[in-house]
């Protein structure tokens, strides 16, 4: 079976540039893509480039043929006359001898035959079509018509397509070059809207700093007269009291400072979350501090019946803040008192390394279940061990001593057993280095 | 009977600062701003004079610069309920004697401020 889509007989030489459109324009209705695409137009060009040299082509006619599948698109170039001696080769049969572009077509394509008709002589490629299909006479039949309405056409539509398809090719660059001007002005836009929102939180930040400030300043002075009046009154300062009267006022006294450790606290942790502390670094007795430390909780010590014991040499000192670290052992050892019901606190002391010291806070409590280990050190968790409800605290304490801890250069942890009690255990360094951002304009 | 002026605008802790003083045996004078403060500064004759550092005209720190400018030796104790650093530095660079923090004490309030008489 042979059926013939197309016949073109090339008047001018312009005709030639068509021919490979065409072979195209075939090849892709009858299902080719793009790498046979290529290697079918291809082909067409170096058979013809050889083929215009040595004769002068006839006729062009591309056709489908194969009886069964696989169907095969056939191109087939006629010349008049002979075909020449140049083309062929020595031997018609052999690759010896022939032209560099027919070589190129045989290798590109699944056939290629020289033929011989009565009158002319031709050359035929071939490929075989996409998935070794079969192509029914009706299929042809609709390839056909529609090859009519695309083709033939001038070789100056064939430049003005490829020109214009150049000019679309570089209206998208140029599209994706404004597109990328427009995104440019956009970024400098969110850039500019960024720094706007930075100056915006840096200023907010210094109003929180500002308000917190007097916020404290305004809570302390109510509680200034609510302490200092109910302090004057427990002493009978006033006159004299009877019991529930003193009963009540201590409890009014109790709420009053846990309000104040509260401001405190509050206060404290905005400030180094603002990068507002500034640290009194100097040379710390650390065993003094800790005697000082005792000092404030003796009251609290003998109410409970427990022992504080402090290990720690006498000359023993590092280079820190010495207000800092009487705050956070303070908080430790008040943790301590106020979990114990009787026994003995043991402050330790000991080097991880020459740069560091670890300071141990034992307890006798009834220590922290492994759940709750984690939730210690964030604000606002307040964990209560068996029997411990009601225990007073801020739930900021340990959250500040850790943010304290960790400005001054250190880490802090606990460990602790249920029934065993609990070791609250920090490090710091030695000699204190600052390392903190606080003054420097430097952008993260 | 020494003579203390009291420099506070809220009446709770006047009457505060006041009942301590007075049960501890001193005369107290008050003033309510800083204005009549530095009036009262010269004109009452104060043995030592206690400064809230947050006042409606202008603050104690500022009160106590004017007294100071004017030669007067008087001591000055700063009582602020501010707590920020360099709040006692400050107090210190005004011409305060000393600095105590709010809430007051009853118990030590007395044995702070006799340091300075």
């Amino acid at each position: 079976m042979k059926k013939t889509l197309l016949v073109v007989k090339p008047r001018k030489s312009t005709d030639f540039v068509q021919v490979r459109q065409w072979a195209r324009d075939i090849a892709s209705l009858l299902g080719f893509h793009h790498h046979e695409l290529t290697r079918i137009t291809t082909a067409v060009s170096e058979v013809m480039r050889d083929v215009a040299q040595a004769a002068t082509v006839k006729q062009i006619e591309f056709f489908v043929s194969g009886q069964s599948a696989p169907s095969v698109f056939d191109i087939e170039i006629i010349v008049q006359g002979t075909l020449p001696e140049s083309l062929l080769g020595r031997k018609q049969f052999s690759v010896e001898g022939m032209a560099s572009g027919c070589l190129a077509a045989k290798r590109l394509m699944d056939a290629f035959k020289f033929e011989t008709g009565l009158a002319n002589e031709s050359v035929v490629i071939g490929k075989i079509l996409p998935s070794s299909r079969h192509v029914s006479e009706s299929e042809l039949e609709s390839i056909e018509q529609k090859i009519r309405t695309i083709i033939p056409r001038d070789p100056i539509d064939e430049l003005n397509q490829q020109n214009k398809e150049l000019g679309a090719v570089l209206q998208e660059l140029q599209n994706q070059q404004e597109k990328l001007t427009e995104q440019n002005t956009e970024l400098e836009q969110l850039t500019r809207e960024l720094q706007i929102a930075n100056e915006r939180l840096q200023e907010a930040d210094q109003l929180k700093s500002v308000f917190l400030a007097s916020m404290s300043h305004e809570l302390r002075t109510p509680l200034n007269s609510i302490l200092g009046f109910t302090g004057i009154i427990l002493k009978g300062m006033a006159g004299d009291i009877n019991d529930e009267q003193r009963k009540q006022l201590t409890m009014v006294q109790n709420s009053g400072r846990h309000l104040l450790s509260l401001i405190n606290d509050v206060l404290d942790i905005s400030k180094i979350e603002a990068g507002k502390v500034e640290l009194n670094i100097s040379t710390v007795n650390v065993s003094a501090v800790a005697e000082e430390v005792l000092e404030t909780v003796r009251p609290a010590l003998s109410d409970k019946n427990i022992d504080l014991k402090i290990s720690i040499p006498a000359d023993l000192t590092i280079n820190s803040d010495a207000r800092r670290l009487k705050q956070i052992l303070l908080n430790l050892v008040d943790n301590a008192v106020k979990f114990s019901d009787s026994g003995t606190l043991i402050i330790n002391q000991s080097f991880p390394d020459a740069a560091q010291i670890r300071i141990d806070v034992k307890d006798c409590g009834s220590g922290i279940g492994s759940d709750d280990l984690p939730k210690l050190f964030a604000p606002f968790q307040q964990i209560n061990p068996n029997g411990m409800r009601g225990k007073q605290g801020t739930g900021l304490g340990l959250y500040l001593c850790r943010k304290l801890v960790n400005r001054m250069g250190g880490e802090i942890w606990a460990e602790s057993e249920l029934n065993k009690g609990s070791i609250f255990s920090f490090v710091l360094p030695m000699k204190f280095e600052d390392n903190s951002e606080t003054h420097s304009s430097r952008r993260g | 009977m020494k003579r203390i002026l009291v420099v506070e605008d809220n009446e709770a802790n006047l009457y505060l600062t006041r009942f301590l003083l007075e049960k501890s045996g001193y005369e107290v004078v008050a003033a309510v701003d800083g204005k009549t403060a530095v009036t009262m500064a010269f004109d009452s004759f104060p043995d030592l004079i206690i400064m809230d550092v947050q006042l409606p005209d202008m603050d104690g720190l500022e009160t106590t610069k004017l007294i100071r400018s004017k030669a007067s030796k008087v001591p000055i104790i700063a009582l602020t309920s501010y707590a920020m650093p360099g709040d006692r530095e400050d107090a210190l660079a005004a011409g305060c004697d000393g600095y105590i923090q709010k809430p007051v004490n009853p118990d030590t309030f007395i044995a702070e401020i006799e340091i300075y008489l």
